[in-house]
């Protein structure tokens, strides 16, 4: 058994209306030293086979998980 | 490329070589074509100095097909200029068309299509189409009030070779305009969904928006105040879109890393607001111009709207608030970013302006003034990176292009093979995807938000609706009166013959509106073609806006607005030229509109005009995979008889009901009309003619009604009616569909054995 993580973000320059929300309603709440706020997506998908799982997380995350468009993402295997 | 100095970076082309010139084209992404490249090397030798990096930048945006018309607008002024009414305030000046609704309102109405963006990015190219139509009202001074959109996919059930499934690019472009149109809170009312082989791959995404407004509000897209300051206002400035409208200007090639950069993303957060701060602003007589950011970004909307006015500007590019740090001047300029307005406000009235927008929390920066002159110039951080004569600018070249007409050939009959269990095929055929309900996508958008909509996309008892021939919103308050809307093309029948076809398509939206007792008022037009650089192409596109141009002056409407979208195609095929047409109409009484179902029994029904039964451009050869060479004639003069008639008719209360006859022919006309109440009907066609009765049943085009009346009114409905041809077709009862041909039943189902099927016919779908 093998998990791997997937953690989808935005790209550098793509608006996060929700992340800006955040940050809008913490400086009204008085926390004006938060200076920035970005969300992620993080999926972790486990694989009772190990056998090329690599490669079909890769396409997963590229076709399915994330927007090319407007997302990067990153894999990393946390183990089994 | 050398340095002059800081940001100023000018590009060597005089001297280059026609295929030098090619190259830098491609490296920048500026999408000319040699002889527009020649131009402007010409240009620039006369001045004796090389151009920037932003000023070729701009030029490129400037002169794309998707800004100035380069190969369509020669034709769109041999034949639709000139067609204005008394009621028509501005028809294809600004960017949207106005029209007077009573005597204190008027409306705004535009459509446009978002084609290439959502053939690379399905949601957010469809997203950012609904929100580029809502800007093309706003900037008017009016409120958006109804949004609808005519949609053109590939077939559900076609797999392709390469490229985006139909499905995913399907459920993406609806998941688009639901949750732009939701969010922002503008109902989606009406619209078209169409399918076929040719959209493959390059779906069609026109959205089309009506606004209302006070007549005094109106703001034109011009700036003609010097030293009004020039205010940015919404949505901040980043790298998407950049180069979108050169992209959206020349044969698709593939979903590449460009073409992505190349799309625009949308925020329906920000918009709601900016909607609320600048109809607050204009209201109160701050704004002096103002318009849209869309394609082509600053570039083209400043020039554009100078021009207009006889003035220039100096602008800071500098000042401009950035989505990310570090961006080039040239991509500031270019950038589509969305939920931009650019408005000029007079000096002293800024700080009123600023209190309106820190109130509606919209970000907003002062980024130049108007001046006097003939050219405008750009700075970025004091110095001078774009320096243009605006004439130069903003003109473009205009092309005669070479085209062919097709001649549809002579009228060639088809036999196709008729089914041997009618009802059996009728239930089937019925729950195609091309005639199916459209439910399982219009049950999507919110189609009620304001409580301005009378009637939108179906009506009926509760859960038994059917489709409505078109929405009607009540827009002002006060008053009763409405609006009509609605769209669509019928782009087989176009594709066989591209004048009449159209014709047909004019018809069909006239129809829509006169069926639910509304007056048609003004056309829009979004013109979806192939590459125009084939000369049949560009011999579609000649057609089929002669024939706009020939309907609306023999019907007197006024063609307010308009867009035309080239270079379809998907794998190196053109898509279907498909020439959609958006109709507003008038109701005195929005309370007196004749709905579209039998709505009760015992009624008798007949069909008004001439029966047709070519079946060329039908879903019903469609649905068998036949091709045809001709499609049915069109009589205008009929249905120039038939109009003052049935609108009596339906004034009176004498017509009860009314559908028209479009896509499945009479057939689908008739189980639609018996949907909306579970009220069945007992017909005999042979009444109609001695035909085979596929052809009676599944002919489509031609002006047809199918009209419900009480039999203690028939006399005087047939008085009426003398001169008309009409065929009485039967009585409504019960609640099966029974239709006979020559003394034989061909059709006897449950309404519900109908019905059912057709309602979920997309479902499988999604």
């Amino acid at each position: 058994m093998v998990t791997f993580r997937v953690e989808v973000r935005y790209l550098p320059g793509v608006e996060d209306p929700e992340a800006l929300t955040v940050k809008r309603n913490l400086k009204i709440l008085g926390y004006d030293s938060v200076s920035g706020v970005s969300m992620a997506r993080i999926y972790e998908l486990t694989f009772e086979d190990g056998k090329d799982a690599h490669e079909k997380v890769e396409k997963l995350a590229r076709n399915l998980l994330s927007n090319p468009v407007i997302n990067s993402y990153t894999i990393t295997e946390t183990g089994d | 490329m050398d340095n002059v100095a800081g940001y100023r970076k000018s590009v060597g082309i005089i001297g280059l070589t026609g295929s030098q010139l090619k190259d830098l084209s491609e490296n920048m992404a500026l999408g000319l074509n040699d002889d527009e490249l020649r131009m402007l090397q010409n240009y620039f030798s006369d001045l004796n100095r090389n151009p920037t990096d932003i000023e070729l930048q701009a030029m490129a945006q400037a002169w794309s097909e998707h800004c100035c018309y380069k190969s369509s607008k020669f034709y769109l002024k041999k034949y639709l200029s000139g067609l204005k009414t008394p009621y028509t305030i501005l028809a294809m000046e600004d960017d949207a068309g106005v029209v007077e609704f009573d005597s204190d309102h008027s409306y705004v109405v535009k459509m446009e299509s978002h084609n290439h963006p959502s053939a690379v990015e399905p949601y957010g190219g469809a997203a950012t189409g609904v929100g580029g139509i809502l800007r093309d009202v706003l900037c008017m001074g009016a409120q958006p009030v109804a949004l609808l959109d005519s949609l053109y996919f590939g077939k559900p059930d076609e797999t392709l070779a390469e490229g985006l499934s139909t499905r995913y690019i399907m459920n993406g472009i609806i998941s688009g305009i639901r949750d732009y149109g939701n969010r922002v809170g503008i109902p989606t009312v009406a619209g078209s969904i169409d399918f076929g082989s040719s959209y493959a791959g390059m779906p069609l995404v026109n959205v089309g928006c009506v606004g209302i407004m006070k007549k005094e509000s109106l703001s034109r897209s011009r700036i003609s105040k010097i030293g009004d300051l020039l205010i940015l206002a919404g949505g901040r400035t980043g790298r998407d879109g950049i180069h979108g409208v050169n992209f959206a200007s020349k044969a698709m090639m593939g979903n590449t890393e460009e073409s992505k950069r190349a799309i625009q993303l949308g925020n329906p957060i920000i918009k709601e607001p900016l909607i609320h701060a600048v109809l607050e602003a204009n209201e109160a007589g701050l704004i002096d111009g103002m318009k849209d950011l869309g394609g082509g970004g600053l570039s083209s909307s400043a020039g554009e709207m100078c021009f207009a006015g006889g003035t220039s500007a100096e602008i800071d590019l500098s000042k401009v608030i950035l989505k990310e740090d570090s961006m080039e001047p040239w991509e500031i300029w270019v950038s589509e970013s969305q939920e931009r307005m650019l408005m000029a406000v007079d000096p002293s009235n800024l700080s009123r302006i600023s209190k309106i927008f820190e109130l509606w929390d919209v970000e907003y920066s002062v980024i130049g003034t108007v001046k006097e002159g003939t050219n405008l110039v750009l700075k970025f951080y004091g110095e001078e990176i774009l320096n243009l004569d605006l004439s130069f600018l903003t003109s473009g070249p205009m092309y005669c292009r070479n085209f062919v007409e097709t001649k549809p050939s002579s009228n060639q009959y088809l036999m196709p093979p008729e089914p041997s269990d009618l009802n059996a095929f009728a239930v089937k055929f019925m729950s195609h995807y091309l005639n199916s309900s459209r439910f399982p996508v219009t049950r999507q958008y919110d189609h009620t938000v304001r409580g301005n909509t009378v009637v939108g996309p179906e009506q009926g008892y509760p859960n038994r609706e059917t489709h409505s021939d078109c929405a009607i919103i009540k827009p002002v308050h006060s008053s009763f009166k409405g609006l009509g809307l609605t769209s669509g093309s019928l782009s087989r029948m176009v594709s066989i013959d591209p004048y009449n076809g159209t014709m047909h398509t004019m018809c069909e939206a006239f129809r829509n509106l006169l069926s639910a007792g509304v007056t048609p008022h003004a056309v829009v037009d979004s013109l979806n073609f192939g590459n125009p650089e084939d000369p049949e192409i560009m011999g579609q596109f000649v057609s089929s806006v002669r024939a706009i141009g020939d309907f609306c002056r023999r019907f007197s409407l006024p063609i307010v607005a308009g867009n035309v979208s080239l270079y379809n195609q998907s794998m190196g095929k053109n898509i279907h030229p498909t020439p959609t047409i958006m109709m507003t109409g008038i109701i005195e009484d929005v309370r007196n509109y004749v709905p579209s179902f039998f709505t009760s029994s015992d009624r008798d029904v007949y069909v008004l005009g001439e029966p047709q039964t070519n079946l060329g451009g039908s879903a019903y050869l469609e649905y068998l995979g036949m091709d045809a060479k001709s499609i049915a004639p069109l009589d205008l003069r009929e249905l120039e008889k038939i109009t003052p008639v049935l609108k009596g008719l339906q004034e009176r209360g004498i017509v009860e009901a009314c559908h028209d006859v479009s896509q499945g022919g009479l057939f689908a006309s008739l189980c639609e009309m018996s949907f909306g109440n579970q009220v069945g009907i007992r017909g005999d066609i042979s009444w109609i003619s001695g035909e085979r009765s596929v052809h009676k049943l599944f002919a489509e085009g031609g002006n047809r009604f199918v009209v419900q009346i009480q039999r203690k009114n028939e006399e005087e409905f047939l008085k009426q009616i003398e001169g008309i041809h009409h065929t009485f077709i039967g009585t409504t009862e019960g609640d099966r569909i029974v239709i006979a041909d020559h003394g034989r039943e061909i059709i006897n189902a449950g309404i519900l054995e109908i019905m059912k099927p057709w309602e979920n016919g997309l479902e499988e779908y999604f």
